[in-house]
């Protein structure tokens, strides 16, 4: 709910501002703006306190949480693309935006609905370069370890025990067809107003890597299995460690572990690379059709 | 959840409101119209020849009965492979009563909505997996480009051979081997232990194409759907290591003739998780 008012909140502030630019320029001839950023929501900046584990109350802090933004793209209704990103850019939510929000790119555009509206997540290209507040360091590790998402951090028990965590994940994933809310009303892409600012927000659910389930309604955030699987006790979770854990080994009292109608998502490795590629939504709790990107 | 319930009220609705609209309008456009959908089932896999599963064991299977419930598709992609539809009037018209009757779900992080509903096969039946294909009872449906697809399982089970089920959803007997083990096992599911995430006894989301595990098709007039079942899925992460003599867990005893009833064991679970993956259940629809 806090993010939800933030970013009401941001969005009144950005209208506010543009409204009275338009008033001081008054020549906008038929166009609009758009800037498209990202945000990881508190979730990611501030971590995911006990109470978003319901099941077992870990909670978590995510020490990087890196995305590689390999393209995003606003389209009319017939697919033709007026703005695009320019080349892959890496962003690493946990870092707070101090003044503006962390920005993609900004276009001018004819004011009408732009329906189309796709972004892809990876994979990591040699073009890729530090987004607002990232480092080049963090460029180097996406790109050392062709990853699309990066995550680390550190969870904690009810009881005290630490796990850590490292994870990067390769998967890349084209988000298309997104659609979200726009001044309290549903609709596909982002509808240009004459004069005005749209922000179209990528925003990324960190809450998704603990799910429990890929499917269903029910799915709650858990980390008790996860914490399980740092076969060498040595406090650190590693995807390696993941992988030799078969989720039918998993007992039913730490999460279903249900993975729909999928049929190739077999360990806990799987899952959770299976999650990273749920995690990009749009301007809040907006969503697009994902799909897995193949043949790069 | 009533879900079960809101899904034959939706297709029903859809139906309904398909052949009112084109009854009354007229309306020649290819999406909405009512048609007549034929249902057939046929087993991907030779079960006569043995099959090697991922975890190394060699399976014949010598008996294998599935009990089958309602057959329901829809327009949404499968999870996380999905597409945007554009909707027909029919289908925007649906899509409100369904906003009425159920909040529109935003489930984390599958994200798997199923969409308008485009046809069923409402008859449950039990199939014998080794007798070749069959053909099942006639469904319903609507023009219009469909994606996804639910299986269910009946229970109690109905039909020919609902008797050799005696109560399971699934019942399979075969032969295991790997190295000098030999494993004679009995596998077998239960309503209840069939349940998905949303504790339901079915798979929803699987893929609804034009070829078995593609997704994606217009359905533009009468046709046949048909339901590839591949039981290789149900075996593939079953460990016959934990039901072999000597297994760690205490392997369970031979009931008769040497057969193992592998019910409680992790090769049992493994069993239960493959029964559930939607690559067992791929939908098809030719016209």
């Amino acid at each position: 709910m806090t993010a939800k008012l933030t970013r009401i909140l941001f969005g009144a502030l950005i209208a506010t501002t543009t409204v009275s630019s338009i008033s001081a320029c008054g020549d906008d001839n038929g166009k609009g703006t758009v800037t498209v950023t990202t945000w990881g929501e508190s979730f990611i900046e501030d971590g995911l306190p006990s109470s978003v584990f319901p099941k077992d109350n870990w909670s978590v802090k995510y020490g990087k949480f890196l995305v590689d933004y390999h393209s995003v793209s606003i389209a009319d209704e017939n697919n033709s693309v007026a703005a695009k990103l320019a080349h892959s850019l890496v962003f690493d939510l946990t870092k707070k935006a101090r003044g503006n929000p962390k920005t993609l790119f900004t276009a001018e555009l004819e004011a009408k609905a732009w329906p189309n509206v796709s972004y892809q997540v990876g994979p990591i290209s040699d073009d890729a370069t530090a987004g607002d507040l990232a480092a080049d360091t963090e460029v180097t590790l996406l790109k050392t370890d062709q990853a699309s998402v990066h995550v680390e951090g550190t969870a904690t028990s009810p009881t005290g025990v630490t796990k850590t965590f490292n994870w990067s994940f390769s998967p890349a994933t084209l988000f298309q067809g997104c659609h979200g809310e726009q001044d309290g009303k549903e609709l596909e892409g982002v509808l240009v107003t004459q004069g005005g600012n749209q922000i179209i927000e990528l925003t990324v659910h960190g809450d998704h890597l603990f799910y429990d389930d890929l499917q269903s309604e029910e799915a709650v955030p858990r980390f008790e299995a996860l914490a399980d699987a740092d076969a060498n006790n040595d406090g650190n979770i590693t995807l390696a460690e993941l992988d030799q854990v078969p989720l039918y080994t998993i007992p039913l009292e730490k999460g279903t572990y249900g993975t729909g109608a999928l049929g190739n998502v077999n360990t806990l490795g799987d899952y959770e690379r299976t999650l990273s590629r749920t995690i990009g939504h749009y301007r809040g709790e907006g969503s697009c059709n994902s799909k897995e990107v193949s043949g790069q | 959840m009533k879900s079960g319930y809101l899904t034959k009220l939706g297709i029903l609705v859809a139906l309904c409101t398909a052949g009112c609209s084109s009854s009354s309008s007229g309306n020649s456009g290819t999406t909405g119209q009512l048609i007549a959908v034929k249902t057939r089932a046929e087993v991907k896999d030779d079960l006569t020849q043995a099959k090697t599963n991922a975890l190394g064991w060699s399976i014949t299977i010598s008996e294998a009965y599935l009990s089958v419930g309602p057959l329901y598709y829809f327009a949404g992609d499968p999870v996380l492979s999905q597409r945007h539809m554009d909707k027909s009037s029919l289908q925007n018209a649906l899509a409100l009563v369904g906003d009425w009757l159920v909040k529109p779900a935003y489930a984390h992080p599958g994200h798997y909505i199923a969409g308008a509903a485009m046809g069923q096969m409402l008859t449950p039946t039990t199939l014998d997996l080794l007798a070749g294909s069959v053909n099942l009872a006639d469904g319903d449906g609507v023009t219009g480009s469909t994606n996804s697809a639910k299986f269910t399982w009946q229970s109690p089970p109905q039909g020919e051979h609902a008797a050799a089920l005696e109560g399971h959803v699934i019942l399979t007997k075969g032969v295991a081997t790997k190295g000098n083990t030999t494993i004679h096992f009995v596998a077998m599911a239960d309503e209840p232990e069939v349940h998905d995430g949303d504790d339901k006894a079915e798979v929803a989301g699987c893929a609804f194409g034009t070829i078995p595990g593609a997704s994606g098709v217009n359905m533009d007039g009468n046709g046949t759907v048909t339901l590839t079942l591949s039981p290789s899925v149900w075996f593939d992460e079953v460990d016959f290591a934990y039901v072999s003599p000597g297994a760690d867990a205490g392997a369970p005893t031979p009931a008769t003739q040497g057969v193992v009833d592998i019910a409680g064991t992790l090769a049992w679970e493994g069993f239960i998780r493959g029964v559930k993956k939607g690559t067992g259940y791929e939908f098809s629809y030719t016209k």
